[in-house]
């Protein structure tokens, strides 16, 4: 390729730092998020490690287990603040959402680069408190542990908090910044492109800033009640001060269970687009797939009293949010049914993105099951704040949010850096990851069920067989992860040049070269359906795909 | 551990694969719950698992331009796939409702326990005034909890129960139940037997070791029981007196070994015991201003110092340590309470070590190691001085 690029054009680090191209953003957030993964994922194997012996492995006696105490309380809120919630928007979804709807760039670039920098200002306030005294009141910073330091946590809570604080502010300008260019940067009619024609990946991306910026700004002025009460001890969650601690909960989950939905909904959106292509075939009941995103944001707002079922909720108000949370349900279930009729008759390419998105489907299916065991009343009652939970979000955040990023990370690679990965290796990398989430997920069930409470320490003698089996688990994670890095890396200096549509995709990113130039589209491309794999023809000697008819002529041939 | 009564309980070798055992009434709907989702949720599970793998093998690509059919939509298809799945939530939502009603509503005839939640024990009140750190429960007699906390969150489950609830400061939350199966019973400190009973609501650093035990007893054995701790000093089944410093040293192995130890080991949450008695300590914190504590000072002073450790343990900290003990009323208040409270000195003065001679030895204090004999604090010896001891006459 002897054309500029965006990756060559302009060259030098200051071209990086100052870029308005929501490309070099998007790949901005994905070095910081995956910096920030490796470092929530030590974290995770500390809290796996100690967890090996009954007594604790590494931090043995009581007045160390505060150490353990932080350590899963940075990997929950580095997992959650600092890669989920920003992880498929922030790098994927900047990369593809102006490719994929034909324009030049997102509505507001030089926003798009402030809210990156309020990301890295917000991961740093984030990992500063941990240098100056890690927190250990948990990711979900219950009142009045964490804003009563007479009685709680001592440590540097206000600081991680105020980073959180910050890190809202960047999800809110990101989602901001989709939501205007989705409505006003779609390449206009005749062949333009229409709501309906638009990637599903778009869609989801849509529903999940809808929720972004309704729900974030509730967090924010949750996180700055919290600091007040903390430095000024105005009593609004801690009863010592004539607060409410359920209040804070309300606040709290008023945010994060929509929040979950920030980070499952773009993961579905990849999904969207991953079976299809893999299956040469269009996505089945794409109306469905779509509504059924904009169903889960809207129904998503209405269900977070489902974490409080014990914790002193009024029954009335337990049992409206238990029926809203079987509700919720549904919309998943219809995606679920949808990508598996996707699959019948198709044309199925075990690739390692598809290979991404069959484990996605399988533990996604598993996790969105067990959640109708903590929907339900009565059985919340008994697994509630034990490891059942604790598998639950894990199969649906990790099995689903980060096996779909996965996915999506394989899939544009070569769009993104121009460049083939060796397939055999990046598909026994997943394939270890999850046999290695298996081992050690499935197990935290049968902890949860058998009454092992959550964010232990230390834990009784008759739990050891399956908390050592879920450690083991996490080894082979460890391993799996490593070997997909090392693939990815190693396709950077060594991986052979990427055709631009080396899968058979029919949305527009795959429609410019890989990697893409400086200004995506030079013209403003013809939209055609998105799904239209028909129409894309093997052409051997570039090894990729090539669309055998422009979307114009066959729109018009598809009329006759 | 393998528990025998486990093998007498009714549950299947499922639910006992899923679940421990299941005791009391909410436990006996939830398993039937438990299984009913467990049942639909598998069978839904298997659906897609099963089509997603004939599905990979049976539509492989077979080469690069293979033409697939293009189906689209079919809507029956989509209202049957919404519609099932829609009906079978409901289904298990109202399985679910009906079971948290019975959960939410005790029975009119309980009897009420008042628990205290604090970091990191818990505090059982019963109906006759007593106070344990154990929950000891009559088979077949419904139960209320009235939960609180004094501090921060604290959760009250017990598994074998299928219950819980959060302990809030300020507020007062309840759960009851009727339990229906002995518990395993006590043999040792070791081996304690009974349910597990687990603070779920993260605490802070002795989270992990909030857990106590719950003991179904019947009848008669309750009984004795609530004798038992109407009046620690005395063998509610031989009517024998216990030693003091036994007696003590049970204080010790229900509470305060939660966050103390015996042994000197390095790294308890609080100072250890061993040697505490007349030892040389240093203050992080002192109410009194210039307070200072010596082995030279006199016995009275200690006993003054221990007391107020026990009773308002943010009055002076030892160096080193936190301040995160929470007030132990069970040791003040009434002539009972406060030969409680000699007691756990006494066990104090008996676990000093080189080069602290203890106190109280065997040989010295024959009356406070022997059963029976009578020492300066045995209720008889305090109702002959006419300090109107109550000793047995709390014991209802």
């Amino acid at each position: 390729m002897t054309t500029a690029n965006y990756l060559t054009h302009p060259r030098g680090i200051r071209s990086w730092l100052l870029t308005l191209d929501h490309k070099r953003i998007g790949i901005m957030y994905l070095v910081s998020t995956l910096a920030a993964f490796s470092l929530g994922g030590l974290f995770a194997m500390i809290v796996r490690t100690q967890l090996l012996s009954p007594n604790g492995a590494i931090f043995t006696v009581a007045k160390d287990y505060d150490h353990y105490n932080q350590m899963f309380t940075l990997h929950g809120a580095i997992m959650i603040f600092l890669v989920l919630i920003p992880g498929v928007p922030g790098a994927l979804g900047n990369f593809v959402l102006p490719l994929m709807l034909g324009a030049r760039d997102v509505a507001f670039p030089r926003l798009n680069l402030f809210s990156y920098y309020l990301y890295v200002s917000g991961a740093l306030i984030v990992i500063l408190s941990i240098i100056l005294g890690a927190v250990d009141t948990g990711w979900t910073f219950y009142t009045p542990y964490s804003s009563d330091p007479d009685i709680g946590s001592r440590d540097a809570v206000s600081l991680m908090v105020f980073g959180i604080f910050i890190l809202g502010f960047s999800s809110i300008l990101t989602g901001m910044n989709f939501i205007v260019t989705i409505h006003k940067l779609r390449p206009s009619p005749p062949n333009g492109m229409t709501w309906f024609r638009m990637p599903l990946f778009l869609w989801s991306l849509y529903a999940t800033a809808v929720i972004q910026i309704l729900a974030t700004p509730i967090l924010g002025i949750t996180l700055l009640l919290l600091i007040m009460e903390r430095t000024l001890h105005v009593g609004i969650f801690s009863p010592r001060f004539g607060g409410d601690p359920i209040l804070f909960q309300h606040f709290f989950w008023f945010y994060s269970h929509p929040a979950v939905y920030i980070m499952i909904l773009p993961a579905m959106g990849i999904m969207s687009e991953v079976i299809p292509t893999f299956s040469r075939k269009p996505i089945f009941g794409y109306h469905f797939v779509a509504i059924s995103s904009l169903a889960i944001a809207i129904i998503g707002f209405l269900v977070w009293g489902h974490h409080m079922f014990p914790n002193g909720q009024s029954t009335l108000l337990s049992t409206i949010f238990s029926f809203l949370t079987m509700c919720v349900a549904i919309p998943s279930a219809i995606k679920v049914w949808n990508w598996l009729a996707t699959m019948y008759k198709g044309s199925i390419s075990l690739k390692t993105p598809m290979c991404y998105a069959l484990a996605f489907l399988f533990l996604f299916t598993l996790g969105g099951l067990s959640g109708i065991y903590l929907g339900s009343l009565s059985l919340n009652v008994h697994v509630h704040d034990t490891y059942f939970v604790v598998a639950h979000f894990h199969f649906v955040m990790f099995g689903g949010t980060l096996m779909g990023f996965l996915s999506g990370l394989h899939y544009w690679w070569p769009k993104m850096t121009g460049k083939l990965y060796n397939e055999n290796p990046a598909r026994l990398a997943c394939a270890l990851i999850f046999l290695g989430f298996n081992t050690t997920f499935l197990p935290q069930f049968l902890l949860g069920s058998h009454g092992m409470p959550r964010r232990s320490a230390t834990y009784l003698p008759e739990f050891a067989p399956y908390h050592i089996l879920s450690s083991l688990g996490a080894g082979i994670q460890l391993l799996g992860f490593i070997l997909a890095a090392a693939v990815l890396i190693h396709s950077l200096f060594r991986g052979r040049q990427s055709p631009p549509n080396p899968w058979g995709a029919a949305t527009l990113e795959w429609s410019c070269p890989s990697p893409p130039p400086h200004d995506n589209f030079s013209t403003p491309p013809l939209v055609g359906d998105p799904y239209d794999h028909a129409n894309l023809v093997w052409i051997s000697d570039q090894e990729g795909y090539r669309r055998s008819q422009e979307p114009e002529a066959r729109s018009q041939k598809s009329q006759t | 551990m393998p528990n025998p009564l486990h093998l007498l309980s009714q549950q299947s070798p499922v639910d006992k694969f899923f679940l421990p055992p299941s005791s009391s009434n909410l436990a006996r709907d939830f398993d039937w719950g438990w299984n009913f989702v467990l049942g639909s949720t598998a069978f839904f599970f298997m659906i897609v698992v099963v089509v997603m793998c004939i599905f990979i093998i049976k539509y492989r690509r077979r080469g690069p331009n293979e033409q697939t059919p293009v189906i689209t939509r079919n809507i029956p298809l989509e209202v049957m796939w919404t519609g099932i799945p829609l009906a079978l939530v409901m289904a298990i939502f109202f399985v679910g409702f009906k079971g948290f009603i019975n959960y939410d509503t005790p029975q009119s005839d309980c009897r009420p326990v008042q628990v205290v939640a604090s970091k990191w024990t818990f505090d059982f009140t019963y109906p006759n005034g007593s106070m344990d750190k154990n929950l000891y429960l009559e088979k077949g007699i419904p139960t209320l909890l009235n939960i609180t906390s004094s501090d921060v969150l604290h959760g009250v489950y017990i598994p074998a129960f299928r219950t819980q609830r959060n302990a809030i400061f300020g507020r007062t939350t309840q759960i009851w139940f009727i339990p229906e199966q002995l518990s395993p019973p006590f043999i040792n400190a070791q081996n304690p037997g009974g349910f597990n009973l687990f603070c779920t609501q993260y605490c802070g650093q002795g989270h992990s070791k909030m857990i106590t035990h719950v003991y179904v007893l019947n009848k008669e054995d309750y009984d004795r029981k609530m004798i038992e701790l109407a009046n620690p000093f005395k063998d509610a089944a031989t009517g024998k007196w216990i030693p003091y410093v036994k007696v003590g040293q049970r204080f010790f192995n229900q509470s305060c070994i939660s966050c103390h130890n015996v042994t000197g080991a390095p790294g308890s949450i609080g100072p250890t015991w061993k040697g505490l008695w007349k030892s040389k300590v240093t203050f992080s914190y002192s109410n009194v201003l210039g307070y200072t504590l010596s082995p030279s000072d006199s016995d009275k002073k200690w006993e003054a110092y221990i007391r107020e450790s026990v009773l308002d343990p943010g009055a002076k900290i030892v160096a080193g340590f936190p301040n995160s003990m929470p007030p132990q009323p069970q040791f003040s208040g009434n002539t009972l309470n406060d030969e409680k409270f000699h007691a756990l000195l006494a066990y104090i003065k008996s676990v000093g070590s080189l080069p602290y001679t203890p106190e109280f030895t065997p040989e010295k204090n024959p009356d406070l190691f022997n059963a029976d004999a009578k020492h300066p604090y045995h209720p008889e010896s305090l109702a002959a001085k006419g300090k109107g001891g109550q000793g047995e006459g709390v014991t209802r």
